[in-house]
């Protein structure tokens, strides 16, 4: 199975100056299926500063408590990629202990009509002695779990 | 005459009403006679006089579904519309490594259930599970069943109303449901499993043996 959303990232740190970042996020899901909500966290180093972004699609938000980049888009159709890049200066004395801990990107997404198990339910039959008619309704959704992807 | 009007007062009489209510059962001596004389007996004048509340005991019954084989759903209930919703609820776990490997990648699935039926329904549940295809001779794969596969699904897990000994026997997901909301069942994925897509409606299942797969309108 293909992840359903997958996410690429390029960092290019050049020290004591900037950070570059290019994310490429993918959704390997059928077209007519839409992720909604996505949130892409990508982190960053804590001391970065003078966040610029640029994107084809969302927006894009620096969340210096999570020390992190915050890209949301509201609608991700099945079979699409997008792109965006980050830009951020770097102080030109850095700790060398903020290295070290480089945490993974995650993603949040729901998708609606969808389940990726591909669970179906093909019937849901009701019986009550008095014989009335009963509605049963049925909906699917696929959200994320634990969504991890490592950036080094 | 005079058991009457207490009963009247406490609607029950037994040694713990009248303890209950030692100031009223006095009052109502006090206003019924007078230097032994009876005067007034009726419970209805009395309460022109007395018109304090008195302490009515509670007679504690268990609750109806405690004695009963179906412990997790009263009789009784009634619903104007009788309505059953079902959310198939996927969560994807998911962890890559830095060089694009799947390091792991489970689905947390989870079968939640709102329901609004009355009386003492009886339901039964049909899923596209591999096992019970295979079971029942059909085909697992491709095009045999209403769409796709059919799934193979780990570390099942049901709320207490689904009959098990049933399930073990024939796959068949058969229980009463509580009223109200629940979890009617959980389960586990190792996803070699390619995707399904399903209908871009909540699909409304009519009471069919089996279902066709719902189009597409977009």
């Amino acid at each position: 199975m293909k992840p359903l959303l997958w996410i690429e990232a390029v960092v290019e740190p050049h020290s004591h100056s900037r950070i570059e970042y290019m994310i490429k996020a993918k959704s390997q899901f059928k077209q007519r299926s839409t992720a909604n909500n996505v949130e892409i966290v990508i982190p960053v180093p804590p001391d970065a500063d003078t966040p610029s972004f640029k994107t084809s699609i969302g927006t894009v938000k620096y969340a210096p408590e999570r020390d992190a980049i915050v890209w949301a888009i509201k609608q991700f159709h099945g079979g699409k990629e997008y792109l965006m890049r980050a830009h951020f200066g770097l102080p030109s004395v850095s700790n060398e202990e903020d290295k070290k801990d480089k945490p993974p990107i995650t993603v949040k997404f729901e998708i609606p009509y969808f389940t990726v198990s591909g669970i179906q339910v093909r019937y849901l039959k009701i019986i009550e002695k008095s014989g009335y008619q009963a509605l049963p309704w049925v909906r699917y959704i696929t959200q994320n779990g634990d969504y991890q992807l490592r950036t080094s | 005459m005079r058991l009457q009007v207490l009963k009247d007062y406490f609607r029950e009489l037994e040694e713990e009403s009248i303890r209950d209510n030692f100031v009223i059962t006095y009052e109502l001596m006090d206003e019924m006679m007078d230097f032994g004389y009876p005067q007034i007996s009726e419970a209805k004048i009395l309460r022109e006089y007395i018109t304090q509340e008195a302490h009515k005991l509670e007679v504690v019954k268990p609750p109806m579904a405690v004695t009963n084989a179906v412990s997790w759903r009263s009789e009784g209930i009634k619903h104007r519309k009788n309505e059953i919703f079902l959310d198939v609820v996927e969560r994807l776990n998911l962890l890559v490594a830095a060089n694009g490997t799947l390091l792991r990648s489970e689905i947390l699935g989870s079968l939640k259930m709102r329901s609004y039926l009355s009386g003492m329904p009886e339901l039964k549940l049909g899923l596209n599970d591999k096992l019970l295809f295979e079971a029942t001779g059909r085909r697992t794969g491709g095009r045999g069943v209403s769409k796709g596969k059919a799934v193979e699904m780990e570390d099942i897990k049901f709320h207490q109303c689904v009959r098990l000994a049933r399930f073990e026997n024939d796959r068949t997901i058969s229980f009463i449901p509580p009223d109200g909301e629940f979890e009617l069942m959980s389960y586990r994925l190792n996803t070699q499993v390619s995707a399904i897509e399903l209908d871009h409606r909540q699909a409304r299942i009519r009471q069919r043996p089996r279902l066709r797969a719902p189009r597409l309108t977009r």
